[in-house]
């Protein structure tokens, strides 16, 4: 799933560049909280193990042998902020000294591998797991069915990135410049092998590990702790603020019935239409930028259905990334006081 | 790691006096397949560090300003919307090779196997699949005419050429310089101390640990009377990988160790040695004419 340099349009890879610099900063700190100084060996280490796990042939149905990309298990096991920087840093050297995967793409790479899979991985599995008194094979189950979930995930975003090229970046003729094909072909064409191949090795790897590592030693399990019980004691009831959130972007759609643009929201022929001329400055800066989802449909999806779809999709990407970058950032201006110095704080004021 | 019967997993064939051979035969590959790759994996590692040791063009320039070169020339292609100007940098980087003491046969193989090769066929279909001007009919299926597009024709040729040149760039820059300068060289793109030196760790202990597991796949082979079916092969493995990184956190745990003895609190200080000269100074004017000259000639519109 490495992307190679020249899949992906400037605009794209710089984006992702972009997107990935708040998670690195936000998870060294993490880390640097947790871990202390330990952490930069271990973080190496847990890097040369992504990187070990990467190069397994696994025997997969058919008689075939495939590879797993194993950022769920770093996540199951390190914690899904050790994992980013670990898994990171193993996509880092395989870009750069072993030519695997691209050098642009390292931010995409990350973002689908190290932050999409780890964090898909860590609330599937949390979900999941059971508690702390689970037995080995509930905690396996667990992982097993994040490994896939979390792959697809990173499958889907692939997907996604490569899907868009040819409608961001096309000379006017149509000519794609990049991945030449449409989210319509990308996305069937990566989540078939992904749905129904590697899917499954990754599950299984991810289980199986697990399952091991549970009965070897258990003792591994503790850099990724549970939350602080303190934090847990009276959270508030974020749930149903998702359920109406979710009810909310279904209804998106509704958008599609409404004649007519919103005032102040008009397109050059709308604005040609109202006034009989477009003014010069509008026409000069028109195509200046090329949306990935314009006007919140896909390109060539025009049926009802498809529009559909495309509003719904919109919602749910736009939420996430919004929801993400606010999570960053609040990770980064405004971090939680790590229990020690909170301690030192209570006994200088006592 | 001539140790390790590379050879013989491979073959499904029967040995001496008709004992199966190791490896199990064709029912189990599973195994020598990870003990091949991670073979040519120090093979090849070893032979592009003997490329950096050798005196050519590239070998000779700061680690930094070549980072920043290639990098830039690989924005570059990125940025380049004709298929000739990225022909034309890919040769460039054949002229660097011959240049840098990288035999070309070596030089070829090594970037087109195996990336733009995949990429080649992955975009055969685009050839018939972008819309546009049909110019080649390729055949009739019902009533839906499969014909070769100029567009899909000049996609799919900038699509590869765009991959190969790409990979010949970092492909040049890892054959010509040593690895931990080069990872040393990502303090100038001001790339943090502490990810540089987990990076230079990473580096080091990648092998110390695929020796370890290529050991154990090694031994598993040479022990294989009868092929496993694939459940008991997934849980071997899943075994190993189990094993590997209870073996990571023990390696982690004495590098931090020994790191501590030698006066390591958490800050990391990269000292990078290397000192830009003048033929850095001619290489960076040559990249920026370069790049100048495919922007006149209309590259990038």
């Amino acid at each position: 799933m490495h992307i190679p340099d020249g899949y992906l349009g400037p605009q794209t890879y710089g984006a992702m560049y972009v997107v990935m610099v708040p998670f690195w900063a936000a998870a060294g700190k993490k880390v640097r909280e947790t871990l202390k100084a330990r952490q930069t060996p271990l973080i190496a280490l847990a890097a040369v193990f992504s990187f070990v796990v990467m190069m397994f042939n696994v025997p997969a149905p058919g008689g075939t042998t495939g590879h797993a990309v194993g950022a769920a298990l770093a996540a199951i096991v390190l914690g899904p902020w050790a994992a980013m920087l670990a898994v990171s840093a193993a996509l880092v050297v395989q870009a750069l000294l072993f030519g695997d995967g691209g050098v642009t793409a390292i931010g995409a790479n990350c973002f689908t591998m190290a932050v999409a899979m780890p964090f898909a991985a860590h609330f599937v599995y949390r979900m999941l797991w059971g508690g702390e008194g689970a037995s080995a094979r509930r905690r396996a189950i667990a992982a097993g069915i994040a490994g896939y979930v979390s792959l697809n995930a990173a499958a889907f975003l692939t997907a996604l990135l490569f899907g868009i090229q040819p409608a961001i970046a096309s000379r006017p003729d149509g000519t794609p410049l990049y991945a030449p094909y449409p989210l319509g072909v990308a996305i069937p064409a990566m989540m078939f092998e992904h749905l129904f191949l590697f899917g499954f090795i990754e599950a299984a790897v991810t289980g199986l590990v697990v399952a091991y590592l549970y009965k070897a030693d258990p003792s591994l399990f503790a850099f990724a702790k549970a939350p602080a019980a303190s934090a847990g004691a009276r959270r508030p009831a974020y749930k149903y603020l998702w359920i109406a959130l979710g009810v909310l972007v279904l209804l998106t759609p509704l958008g599609l019935i409404a004649p007519g643009t919103a005032w102040g929201e008009w397109s050059v022929e709308d604005i040609g239409k109202k006034l009989g001329f477009i003014p010069a400055g509008f026409s000069r800066l028109e195509g200046i930028w090329k949306a990935a989802l314009p006007d919140y449909s896909l390109p060539g999806w025009d049926g009802t259905a498809g529009m559909v779809f495309a509003y719904i999709l919109s919602a749910v990407i736009g939420i996430t990334i919004t929801a993400l970058l606010i999570f960053v950032f609040i990770k980064i201006i405004a971090p939680r006081k790590s229990r020690d110095a909170a301690e030192e704080d209570a006994a200088w004021r006592a | 790691m001539e140790s390790m019967n590379t050879d013989a997993a491979e073959k499904g064939v029967e040995g001496a006096e008709g004992w199966p051979a190791p490896g199990g035969g064709r029912g189990e590959r599973f195994a020598g397949r990870t003990v091949r790759g991670i073979a040519s994996l120090f093979r090849d590692t070893i032979f592009s560090q003997e490329h950096a040791e050798r005196a050519g063009l590239m070998q000779a320039l700061d680690p930094r300003v070549k980072l920043a070169t290639v990098l830039a020339a690989v924005v570059a292609i990125s940025f380049i919307r004709h298929p000739a100007h990225i022909l034309a940098l890919y040769i460039l980087t054949l002229a660097l090779a011959a240049a840098s003491r990288i035999p070309l046969g070596f030089f070829v193989k090594r970037v087109w196997f195996f990336i733009p090769l995949f990429s080649g066929i992955i975009a055969l279909p685009a050839l018939v699949m972008v819309p546009g001007r049909a110019i080649l009919h390729v055949a009739r299926i019902g009533t839906v005419d499969i014909n070769v597009t100029a567009q899909g024709l000049e996609s799919a040729v900038m699509f590869v050429l765009r991959v190969a040149a790409s990979v010949s760039f970092v492909v040049l820059l890892g054959l010509t310089t040593r690895w931990t300068r080069l990872l040393g060289a990502l303090r100038s793109l001001r790339v943090p101390a502490v990810f540089v030196l987990i990076l230079g760790i990473t580096y080091r202990f990648i092998f110390y640990l695929l020796e370890l597991v290529g050991e154990m796949h090694a031994a598993r082979v040479s022990r294989t009377l009868e092929p496993a079916d694939g459940v008991e092969g997934r849980r071997w493995a899943a075994g190993r990988m189990g094993f590997a990184m209870m073996r990571a956190v023990r390696i982690g745990d004495s590098v931090y160790e020994a790191m501590a003895s030698r006066g390591f609190t958490g800050d990391a200080r990269i000292v990078s040695g290397a000192r830009a000269g003048a033929p850095d100074a001619l290489w960076a004017a040559g990249a920026a004419l370069v790049f100048v000259i495919v922007f006149l000639l209309g590259g990038f519109r």
